[in-house]
């Protein structure tokens, strides 16, 4: 027997009162049983109990119905031009005149619009003359006269007798809820159909930096060395080319304008700040000690990243991804802003925004419907990633 | 413990791994030249001060470093060239148990795919129910209940967690259980459970262990044998109440002598003298013996040759010039 034996028996009588395990019941009586929830009905409450995140949500499936089934609400195509209906307001202020019916409205290239109290919107009511001497034209209207005094400003409609109006009234455009553009379309309609190109362009955005980005910025990061060094000096010379000249360098090459080639660059190149973050991660997670645990377990390369890496560069990769998407919704608004994304006469919130700069002055209106519903996407795209970025961490749980 | 020792699990000879440093383009030579083996059912203690190479030996073992020489044999079956593709199949026999059970633990994943994992990647043809009654299995053995198997991890304390580092380590029925500082991140009232814990899964489960700890006490309450490492080498090994009844080195003498006694009484006057000073830099270490810049002892011939080891009886190695070299002459390269 060696003396190892007899100190072992020492110590086992020393140590089995206080050390020895309780039983397994014991343990068991005093824990506080809670039902068990998989992860993802987790990140269900955790996300649904975020005000904010909620309200992101709900903007974003509100705008995502309209931008698909808005356009048949309307009853309207992003193209239908009725130009004697041009710069017709949201809101009216329409003149009325006694023995009148309808009222009347002036535009602001000083077209009478002939609308009734309801606010539809009859016809434009025909010239009859103009005495520029004067500033005075007359309109004809069912038989009556109705003179226009465009001498001060505002222009002031007057009735045959050369009197004002009995009473000014503003009324909502019951035809056009957003009025319509310099050619008489529907800034509604074109509005729904602007938003559609900006949530295809998230889509888009959101594909290529899931499938390209996450993945190739995980191999890079965890295989590490010379596969590292050169897949980054790649990323490296896609982003120093900038996005603008991708766009006209595949529009020319493909012929073709607009959104193909907007999509097809997003897609080529999109990706690699995407693929940059996730190298990071994966560069300082593919040490920590539960990755050496799952390399000992003999877990294999694939498995790894896609079970331990990743989940856990969630929180980054979702912040950047809130990040991008809104800045890929702006990039598409921005080349079509100045004339090198979607062609007219498609509609994009870009393109809106800049056919809406020629009438600034006078019908600021045609602005507001774009610029807002740009900023209404982002505000909704990153309160929607704030609220999951904290709904995927397990430790904030509550 | 038996007079025949069985057969070892693990055979680990000259096992070196040597690290490129930034500057100067000279190696750090973390692990170099270490030779042990692990006995069936029984543990091997490597102890060592912080910055010895006892981590970097566990992890070149298990192949998360590529060894720079040596040989790793786990067995019978050298692993040592294999790719890890190859090896896949005998990391079965072979698990490990990390020292930071906080960060062993996927924080993104519940307790039972924690444990489930190892099932996962080697045993594929169990189906979830399968998968699922194994795991309850083992957190049972861990002392864990199956009202645990749904939560995360960060809802567990350190001794939960490293019970369930244990339970993942144990849930393919490895033979070798390489344990690394499984306790020093964990209170002392926890590290003699965990301890406790791991003895008796050894006694019911037949378990080897590799058991690294800088807790000279720990590793004599649970270790058959014991091996000391300084600067990558091992300076002594042998039989636990061999090492601690008479260490020989004098780097083993002043480790023990650095082991705090809870006695007021005992006198400390004879004790010979704790160590002082800091590791030197394994980029450059000190010619001959490694030991000699804060050896007491330390003579002419330790800056010149590197020691041998000498056999004091019973399988008790030194490897120090005090002890001039006996009849047997070990691999000790260099």
């Amino acid at each position: 027997m060696a003396a190892g034996d007899t100190s072992t028996g020492r110590r086992d009588a020393a140590t089995v009162s206080d050390w020895d395990l309780l039983a397994a019941d014991r343990l068991r009586a005093q824990a506080v049983p809670r039902p068990g929830r998989s992860f993802w009905q987790d990140v269900w409450s955790r996300f649904i109990s975020r005000r904010m995140a909620v309200f992101g949500a709900v903007i974003l499936i509100l705008i995502a119905l309209l931008a698909v089934f808005g356009p048949s609400l309307t009853g309207r195509s992003y193209n239908r031009q009725e130009s004697s209906l041009a710069n017709i307001p949201p809101v009216l202020s329409a003149t009325e005149f006694a023995g009148q019916a309808n009222w009347f409205y002036v535009n602001p290239s000083l077209k009478v619009i002939e609308v009734t109290p309801d606010g539809h919107l009859v016809r434009q009511v025909p010239q009859v003359s103009d005495d520029m001497l004067t500033k005075r034209a007359i309109f004809e209207a069912d038989g009556t006269a109705v003179q226009l005094d465009y001498s001060r400003q505002p222009p002031v409609l007057l009735g045959a007798d050369g009197q004002p109006g009995e009473r000014t009234h503003l009324v909502w455009n019951a035809d056009y809820r957003l009025g319509t553009d310099a050619l008489g379309r529907d800034v509604l309609t074109r509005t729904f159909y602007g938003a559609r190109i900006s949530l295809a362009v998230a889509l888009v955005a959101t594909l290529v930096n899931a499938l390209i980005g996450i993945i190739y910025g995980g191999v890079s990061g965890y295989v590490g060395g010379a596969v590292d060094t050169v897949m980054m000096r790649i990323v490296d010379i896609i982003n120093t080319i900038p996005l603008a000249l991708y766009v006209i360098l595949v529009k020319v090459v493909l012929g073709s304008g607009g959104f193909s080639s907007i999509v097809i660059a997003l897609a080529s190149v999109y990706w690699v700040d995407m693929a940059r973050v996730v190298r990071g991660q994966a560069l300082s997670l593919k040490n920590q000690e539960f990755v050496l645990a799952a390399r000992t377990i003999g877990s294999p390369p694939g498995a790894i990243l896609r079970r331990h890496i990743l989940p856990n560069a969630l929180g980054p990769i979702i912040v950047t991804g809130t990040m991008l998407i809104p800045s890929a919704i702006f990039i598409e608004a921005f080349l079509s802003f100045i004339g090198i994304g979607i062609a007219p006469p498609m509609a994009s919130l870009g393109t809106m925004a800049n056919d809406a700069l020629a009438t600034l002055r006078s019908s600021p209106y045609q602005l507001l419907a774009p610029t807002a519903t740009i900023c209404l996407i982002m505000f909704a795209f990153n309160f929607v990633g704030d609220g999951l970025r904290d709904a995927l961490d397990p430790k904030l749980r509550a | 413990m038996t007079s025949q020792p069985p057969g070892p699990i693990l055979e680990v000879e000259n096992l070196a791994r040597h690290f490129r440093s930034g500057e100067r383009r000279r190696p750090i030579r973390a692990l170099d030249g270490v030779s042990f083996s692990v006995n069936r059912g029984q543990t091997f203690g490597l102890v060592g001060e912080s910055g010895s190479g006892k981590s970097t030996c566990a992890r070149t073992i298990v192949r998360l470093y590529e060894p720079t020489a040596g040989r790793v044999t786990l067995d019978g079956a050298d692993i040592t060239r294999l790719s890890q593709r190859q090896l896949r199949p005998l990391r079965r026999k072979m698990q490990m148990v990390f020292q930071d059970p906080y960060a062993s633990l996927n924080g993104r994943m519940a307790v039972r795919d924690l444990v489930a994992e190892p099932l996962t990647v080697h045993q594929p043809e169990l189906g979830r129910a399968a998968v699922t009654r194994r795991v309850k299995e083992v957190l049972d053995q861990v002392g864990l209940g199956e009202d645990h198997m749904l939560r995360y991890a960060h809802e567990f304390s350190g001794g939960q967690r490293q019970r369930i580092g244990i339970a993942r380590a144990l849930a393919i029925n490895p033979e070798l259980v390489l344990c690394d500082e499984p306790i020093s991140a964990l209170d002392v009232s926890i590290q003699a459970q965990i301890v406790n814990l791991l003895r008796d899964l050894q006694r019911d489960l037949g378990l080897a262990y590799l058991f690294i700890a800088h807790d000279l006490a720990m590793v004599q309450h649970i270790a058959d044998h014991v091996g000391v490492m300084y600067l990558g080498q091992l300076v002594e090994k042998g039989p636990t109440d061999r090492v601690y009844g008479n260490p020989s080195h004098p780097y083993t003498k002043g480790l023990l002598a650095s082991i705090p006694t809870p006695d007021p009484r005992v006198d400390l006057t004879d004790r010979p003298p704790a160590i002082e000073g800091e590791i030197p830099s394994p980029i450059n270490p000190p010619s001959g013996c490694r030991f000699r810049t804060r050896c007491p002892y330390v003579r002419d011939i330790c800056a010149q040759t590197a020691p041998k080891f000498t056999d004091l009886g019973d399988g008790h190695d030194v490897a120090c010039h005090l002890y001039p070299a006996a009849a047997k002459q070990d691999d000790r390269v260099e």
